[in-house]
């Protein structure tokens, strides 16, 4: 119970005991008054009577009328006279009236009808007692009046103090709410810090202490995550040029080959410097690394010019660019100033054109590749490139395989897309949940996997009618029943306030028992960031799951987007997930995990392809893993 | 005087706790004196030793002895003596004070003839117009039985008269104090004549 209900519920039962006692105690008085002014009238009425019967002299006509007169007037219900020895002499008596008081009311309390005597004398002796019994009917009535008068008042002044008090109460309180939702957010790992400091000392002094307990906790979690994107940094970034290492090109390169998004394919930029020995011998090792780290400002800057592209210097003579979903179309501008910009510094340098020269070559890498086959294939081109020019590797088109906008087109169309779940697990083997792939079946017969094909959804825009095909799939297919499902969306899916509109109507139809996992990919979340906190808000009320997928410290970002998206968990790929936990020394270093799992979200590590790797993350303290070793995907 | 104190000391340890207008217990006389003076201390112990005398009396006697006693008492308004218009004062206060009008000599005498265990029903407080000095007067009845003729006790009179003696007085109405108290022990909390009420309750308290 909050205190604002003991609060009330104690100030109201003392407030209705103080009520109950007043109309109590103001009722007593009321009757009592009543009886005594009955009894006075009858004492009067007795007195005076009993002075006029004694001038009657023992007259007993006269006695009689003088009785009747006073019992006329009404006022009475009864008038006796009795003799000396207690015989009766005279006596007027009304049969009982209807009174206009409810008989409950009446029964409510001991009314006493007093009977007034006075003693009626003939000359000096006593010759009888006179008795006078009021009529209690007025009484009653008048009675009757009171407390329906005083309730009506106590209502009206119970209703103004309860209102007064809920105000009061909610006034006093209200500091208490706040500091209750304060106190809230710091379990949900939100650091909120009050700025209306209660004026209620111990509130003032809580909100205050809390305040700087949030402050404490946030600036740790921000140093954590400073260490933890420098520790990014160190493994990852090449220390002569600024830009990502061998190891994040590699990293990224998997990453988009293995993708089922739309940077399943995409364009590559190999800037590659031929004859560096000799430039050596020529200008001397520090020109030469004036001309790289120049070369990649170069390569930098245009790598800035379009989104989601990595930037890399894959050896000592090789810097690229990935362009994820572009087409060559797209990149040959930025090719041509990489070019230009590139010859102007090599020149600048002063080498020997005839030893040294610089060959820009685009490729393309689509789901097919392996990271071995494509870059054996960069490397072969590169050697046979013309000099300082831009060589182009013919692209293979995907309709070639098999895959058509047709086909496409009429399975969307259709609802014929075939679904692919693969198991999560735990450390213990049980199932978190299933993943779910979206797979192509063509008229031959042939499934093909999201990579060869999403690229090419995107292009035609059918993100969102792909993902709602998925979502139905997952909810009308009886196979996928028992499964918590696990599936992904895509940007345009995100950012498509309809589409959210629509999945939000389609939850509310399905069962509670029913949990649905919704996972994005780190990298469309935070190109898209207030949708993201929007939609896994919408996802949590409504009881289901929000999970990032591929996830990785991203340049620029700080990682306070997980504290506000608060999602369920992540999935990271098994080695960069292991890079990132072991320190330079091959000790353990454990400040990633320990940052994610303070805001209660959960570790997956992907792409766990053997076993070796499982145990050493498992020895790391991961607890979740899904990949190829543990359950390749089934098609249902 | 040693059979007075001996007298006083069987009195007291008859009579701790209040006066009732039986005998005076010392703890009053001591309050008494405190407030009025040595003398009335003796008119305490003759009260008292009055009490003691009349016990074993007849009736009539009683009667004598105690009308005697307190129409010994100077007379004084009670406009002089209280500044109210109509103050009953009780037995003990008339001692104390040694002065008081009608209605405390028939008051005095009423709670003394009580005590010595006359049937107070047989007693009433007479209010009678006095052609003599023409003027309201009380005076107090005592009926051997109701049918027969009073004697009458007033302080304007030394002797104890029958009422037909009495053609100076005319009497107007009788209040009977024993049926009042009966009346007010039935129910406590209504009051059949207010004036008996408040001295009744004085009474009770020694109010001096």
């Amino acid at each position: 119970m909050s205190l604002f209900k003991q609060i009330s519920l104690i100030m109201s039962l003392f407030l209705i005991f103080v009520f109950i006692s007043v109309i109590y105690l103001s009722f007593q008085s009321a009757k009592q008054y009543a009886q005594e002014e009955m009894s006075n009238n009858a004492q009067n009425t007795a007195t005076y009577l009993s002075l006029s019967l004694s001038n009657a002299k023992g007259n007993v006509p006269k006695m009689t009328a003088m009785i009747n007169a006073i019992y006329d007037s009404g006022y009475f219900k009864r008038i006796r006279l009795i003799g000396t020895n207690e015989e009766l002499l005279y006596t007027r008596e009304k049969e009982k009236e209807k009174a206009n008081v409810p008989q409950w009311f009446m029964s409510l309390y001991d009314f006493q009808v007093p009977t007034a005597k006075a003693t009626v004398s003939s000359g000096w002796n006593p010759i009888g007692t006179i008795e006078v019994t009021p009529m209690e009917d007025n009484a009653h009535a008048k009675l009757y009046q009171n407390s329906t008068e005083i309730l009506q008042s106590f209502a009206l002044i119970s209703f103004i103090s309860f209102g007064l008090l809920y105000l009061l109460l909610r006034l006093i309180l209200a500091s208490l709410t706040q500091l209750t939702k304060q106190a809230e957010a710091v379990s949900d790992n939100t650091f909120i810090i009050t700025q209306n400091i209660p004026a209620t000392r111990e509130f003032k002094e809580v909100t205050l202490a809390m305040n700087k307990m949030v402050e404490k906790v946030k600036s740790i979690f921000e140093r954590e995550a400073a260490a933890i994107q420098d520790y990014h940094k160190l493994l990852y970034i090449d220390s002569l040029t600024g830009l990502s290492n061998k190891n994040f090109l590699e990293l990224k390169l998997n990453d988009f080959l293995s993708s089922q998004e739309s940077d399943a394919s995409g364009s590559i930029l190999t800037l590659y410097i031929e004859g560096i020995i000799e430039a050596n011998k020529t200008i001397g090792p520090q020109k030469v690394d004036a001309l790289i780290q120049e070369l990649a400002s170069t390569i930098q800057e245009a790598s800035q010019k379009l989104s989601h592209t990595v930037a890399a210097r894959s050896d000592g003579t090789k810097i690229c660019i990935i362009f994820p979903n572009r087409e060559y179309a797209q990149i040959e501008e930025l090719s041509e100033s990489v070019l230009t910009q590139a010859l102007v510094s090599l020149e600048k340098s002063g080498i020997n054109h005839n030893e040294t020269s610089i060959k820009v070559l685009i490729s393309s890498y689509s789901s097919k590749d392996s990271i071995n086959t494509l870059f054996s294939r960069i490397q072969n081109a590169l050697s046979n490139a013309q000099k300082n020019s831009i060589t182009e590797l013919t692209q293979e088109s995907l309709e070639q395989d098999h895959i058509t906008k047709e086909l496409i087109e009429n399975k969307i169309q259709e609802n014929a897309i075939a679904l692919a779940v693969q198991d999560v697990y735990d450390n213990e083997g049980h199932i978190l949940h299933s993943e779910a792939y979206v797979r192509l079946i063509d008229e031959d017969k042939n499934i093909h996997e999201a990579g060869s094909f999403i690229p090419l959804i995107h292009k035609m825009h059918l993100d969102t009618k792909l993902d709602q095909n998925v979502i139905n799939y997952a909810l009308k297919e009886p196979l996928l029943d028992e499964m918590k499902l696990a599936i992904n969306l895509s940007l345009r899916f995100l950012q498509s306030n309809e589409s959210v509109q629509w999945l939000k109507e389609r939850l509310a139809s399905v069962s509670k028992e029913k949990v649905l996992n919704f996972e994005m990919s780190n990298h469309n979340l935070l190109s898209s960031l207030n949708e993201a906190y929007a939609f896994s808000s919408m996802l949590r009320e409504s009881g289901h799951i929000f999970g990032i997928d591929r996830f990785s410290v991203e340049e620029g970002a700080n990682l306070n987007y997980l504290q506000m998206i608060k999602p369920e968990y992540l999935k990271i790929d098994a080695t960069y997930l292991q890079d990132m936990l072991t320190g330079e020394q091959g000790q353990k270093n454990n400040a990633l995990q320990i940052l994610i799992e303070s805001l209660d979200i959960k570790i997956i590590a992907t792409n766990i392809e053997d076993k070796e790797i499982k145990q050493k993350l498992e020895s790391l303290g991961i607890k979740y893993f899904q990949g190829s070793h543990l359950a390749k995907p089934k098609l249902v | 005087m040693q059979i007075l104190k001996i007298l006083i000391i069987t009195l007291y340890c008859a009579n701790i706790f209040a006066f009732n207008g039986g005998p005076i217990p010392p703890k009053v006389m001591k309050k008494a004196e405190r407030k009025y003076s040595g003398l009335v201390v003796s008119r305490f112990l003759e009260y008292n030793k009055l009490l003691n005398e009349a016990q074993h009396l007849s009736p009539r006697n009683k009667l004598q002895l105690v009308n005697n006693f307190f129409n010994k008492v100077p007379f004084k308004s009670d406009i002089k003596n209280w500044k109210q218009e109509d103050y009953w004062a009780t037995p003990l206060e008339f001692l104390a004070r040694n002065k008081g009008d009608s209605e405390d000599y028939v008051i005095a005498k009423y709670f003394a003839l009580e005590t010595l265990g006359i049937d107070t029903s047989k007693l009433f407080f007479t209010y009678v117009e006095s052609s003599k000095f023409n003027r309201a007067h009380m005076v107090l009845s005592y009926f051997e039985t109701p049918e027969d003729e009073p004697f009458i006790l007033d302080n304007m009179d030394p002797e104890i008269k029958s009422a037909h003696a009495r053609d100076d007085l005319s009497p107007v109405y009788n209040f009977s104090p024993s049926s009042s108290s009966k009346e007010q022990s039935q129910s406590l909390q209504l009051s059949t004549h207010k004036k008996w009420e408040k001295l009744y309750k004085r009474v009770k308290r020694n109010k001096l």
